[in-house]
């Protein structure tokens, strides 16, 4: 603008001028400085350690003994673990852990949000205490299951007793602690399927109800065939967040079964706690934890795919 | 397919009437717009019809056969929505097909429907997609699909086309009725817009507040409205009113005692015998004429231009006679000058009493 005007207009919008030309931060600048706090968090927290935890994975040393140089092993860190049966026996105890958890927290967690889809006296009082386990610290959770699952004196134990079956030894046996440790994590996250299974119920448009009752649907097929599906992308990130967090279920076992007996009710998240900040091996434990992020990232992907492929249709 | 009778329905939520004793006999085949604005009672007398709604008395039959208590699924209704409401998460086919599996139709038997709806709306070539991306009046044709292929006994129609832009909404108006003709199934269809009811139905019922106003064809609502609310709710653009004083010697323009009517003796009888002293002219802007140079008389009157304007072949002008507008739909090269003279034929004007009812 400047350049086009005579002299004599320039001088006389002089001071206009050089108010505008008073340095203004474009949008790219402040966007930068808007990021810049989170960039530079997220690259102190999670690059560095990442890009350390690479690093470490090649190496055999222990934080313990930092005056042991450490040894340069290219992948043998990797190629121990995965020749280790003792680490495939993890991964599939938390698998079956994971199967376990969240088959009760969805079966049980849709059938309640359905239930609460009815108008009754009381249902928000009781949608509220329905989602109070989540409030619960997880190391409670587990501290107070333990007690309910206690063999001798166990509430859980009383209640099989008053049905006539002998006493079950819960948490003495990986596969009854593998059921005991469920419930527990069912009880605590069941409320967060709840809420978000009645917020896809809630979803659907009330045209399409009415659609299926004039086209003749009973509710159960109304269910299964309008009302399931059609909340489905809500219901795969509800089950997305929870494989991820049921996949490094560690607290609870901490609580409740310490990883025994022996260590055959270990999650490989506790495992690998035991290793990085037990015994220190410090380059194993790297090479283990990339690989439980290989294994939760390629889940992920398996999710956010089918996730994708259904927000483009509904 | 099958006759419908609606006796006596009432509904009311709460204190509001919405539907007060309404009664309406459908014959098969028969296409019946509820036409009204809006809180008249059209879409919960149609919701009943559904068994959406349940009524506070009355009894609605099917073939003589009472369904007043019966569920939507056991009444053998199609039903299309305001807002399409197909099923997102399906193929047009699966669509199609969902109240037949719903009800536990074979396989082999849904297909051969399918095919036959399919044919009919022709969307074959879309059975395969998915509803989410497909154009308005396609849905809409799914839609349809979708409420007919188990041969209800009755379609019934919420404001269907609403959704549909207007371009497309006449051509489907044509093949709506097309479709409702070839199929021959009894159709209520419910509309707040007067000219969707007129091109569309075998009979309209025009409802206010829940209560039928006037029943009849299309052209009787036009040409013979049962009151002045009917007169002004059907047709485009909408009918003029003039105020006018009962005088000793007949009727006059209220705010001009100079401007003569002559109505026919059935209506100066009427307003004598119920001791008017106003009445109103009601005249469609189509049939008034224009008349410069003609001296001025009863129903011929002086008139002052207020504003015109071309809509397509036809001038839309405003006129000002003794202080009260009038409408006029004139041939495009009318002559409107500042002062013209309006002639109003009496065998095209209609006569109410104020409170709305007619005199003739």
């Amino acid at each position: 603008m400047a350049t086009n005007m005579s002299d004599a207009k320039r001088r006389m919008a002089g001071p206009e001028l050089r108010q505008k030309r008073t340095p203004m931060l474009s949008d790219s600048w402040l966007c930068a400085i808007f990021i810049a706090p989170s960039v530079l968090m997220l690259a102190l927290m999670v690059f560095y350690p990442f890009v350390m935890l690479i690093r470490y994975s090649g190496l055999t040393f222990s934080m313990l003994r930092p005056d042991v140089a450490p040894v340069h092993v290219g992948l043998g860190n990797y190629i121990d673990l995965l020749t280790d049966t003792g680490v495939w026996h993890r991964f599939a105890f938390t698998g079956k852990f994971v199967l376990a958890t969240l088959s009760i927290q969805f079966t049980v967690g849709i059938a309640a949000a359905y239930a609460f889809q009815r108008d009754f006296k009381g249902r928000d009082v009781l949608f509220t205490l329905a989602l109070m386990p989540m409030m619960f610290c997880p190391i409670v959770v587990g501290f107070l299951w333990q007690y309910m699952f206690n063999s001798e004196w166990g509430l859980v134990n009383w209640l099989v007793s008053l049905l006539g079956v002998a006493k079950i030894d819960w948490l003495g046996q990986s596969e009854n602690a593998l059921w005991a440790v469920a419930v527990a994590d069912a009880w605590t996250w069941t409320p967060f399927v709840i809420l978000l299974a009645t917020a896809g119920f809630r979803g659907i448009p009330k045209d399409i109800r009415e659609s299926a009752q004039v086209d003749g649907a009973s509710p159960a097929f109304t269910f299964f065939h309008v009302t399931l599906p059609m909340s489905l992308p809500i219901i795969v990130i509800a089950l997305l967040l929870r494989v991820i967090d049921a996949f490094k279920q560690f607290d609870l076992f901490v609580a409740m079964t310490g990883g025994g007996p022996g260590s055959e009710t270990e999650t490989a998240a506790y495992s690998l706690s035991k290793m990085a900040f037990g015994y220190f091996h410090t380059g194993q434990a790297s090479a283990f934890a990339i690989i439980l992020l290989v294994v939760i990232f390629g889940l992920s992907m398996v999710f956010v795919r089918y996730l994708t492929s259904l927000s483009n249709r509904i | 397919m099958a006759t419908v009778e609606i006796d006596n329905l009432t509904v009311r939520f709460g204190e509001v009437t919405a539907v007060d004793a309404f009664t309406m006999t459908l014959d098969q085949g028969e296409f019946v717009v509820l036409l009204g604005p809006s809180g008249c009672g059209k879409t919960t007398t149609l919701r009943c019809v559904a068994g959406l709604q349940s009524c506070t008395s009355g009894e609605i039959r099917f073939d003589g056969t009472p369904v007043t208590n019966l569920v939507p699924a056991e009444r053998n209704v199609g039903m299309v929505f305001q807002f399409v409401s197909l099923y997102p998460h399906l193929t047009v086919r699966q669509n199609i097909a969902f109240p037949l599996r719903a009800r536990g139709v074979r396989r082999a038997e849904i297909a051969k429907k399918i095919d036959r709806v399919a044919t009919v709306f022709m969307i074959g070539d879309i059975l395969g997609h998915y509803v989410v991306g497909l154009p308005p009046g396609a849905r809409q044709k799914v839609a349809l699909a979708r409420a007919v292929v188990r041969e209800p006994a009755v379609l019934l129609l919420d404001e269907p086309l609403s959704g549909v832009e207007e371009q497309y909404r006449e051509e489907m108006r044509w093949e709506l009725r097309h479709f409702q003709k070839e199929l021959g199934i009894t159709t209520v269809y419910v509309t707040h817009d007067q000219r969707e009811a007129m091109s569309l139905a075998d009979r309209v019922v025009l409802m206010r507040d829940g209560k039928t106003i006037q029943s009849g064809p299309p052209a009787a609502l036009f040409d013979d409205p049962a009151d002045r609310f009917a007169a002004s709710f059907i047709g485009s653009p909408s009918m003029n009113f003039l105020n006018l004083k009962v005088g000793a010697d007949g009727l006059s323009v209220a705010s001009d005692q100079t401007l003569l009517v002559s109505p026919p003796q059935q209506v100066i009888d009427r307003y004598r015998a119920q001791g008017l002293e106003e009445v109103i002219l009601g005249i469609r802007p189509h049939a008034v004429e224009l008349a410069n140079g003609a001296a001025v008389d009863n129903n011929v009157w002086p008139a002052q231009l207020v504003d015109a304007a071309l809509v397509g072949r036809d001038l839309q002008a405003d006129f000002s006679i003794g202080g009260q507008t009038i409408k006029a739909e004139l041939p495009f090269d009318a002559d409107v000058g500042g002062a013209s003279v309006l002639r109003l034929p009496p065998e095209r004007c209609f006569f109410f009493a104020p409170d709305g009812s007619r005199l003739g």
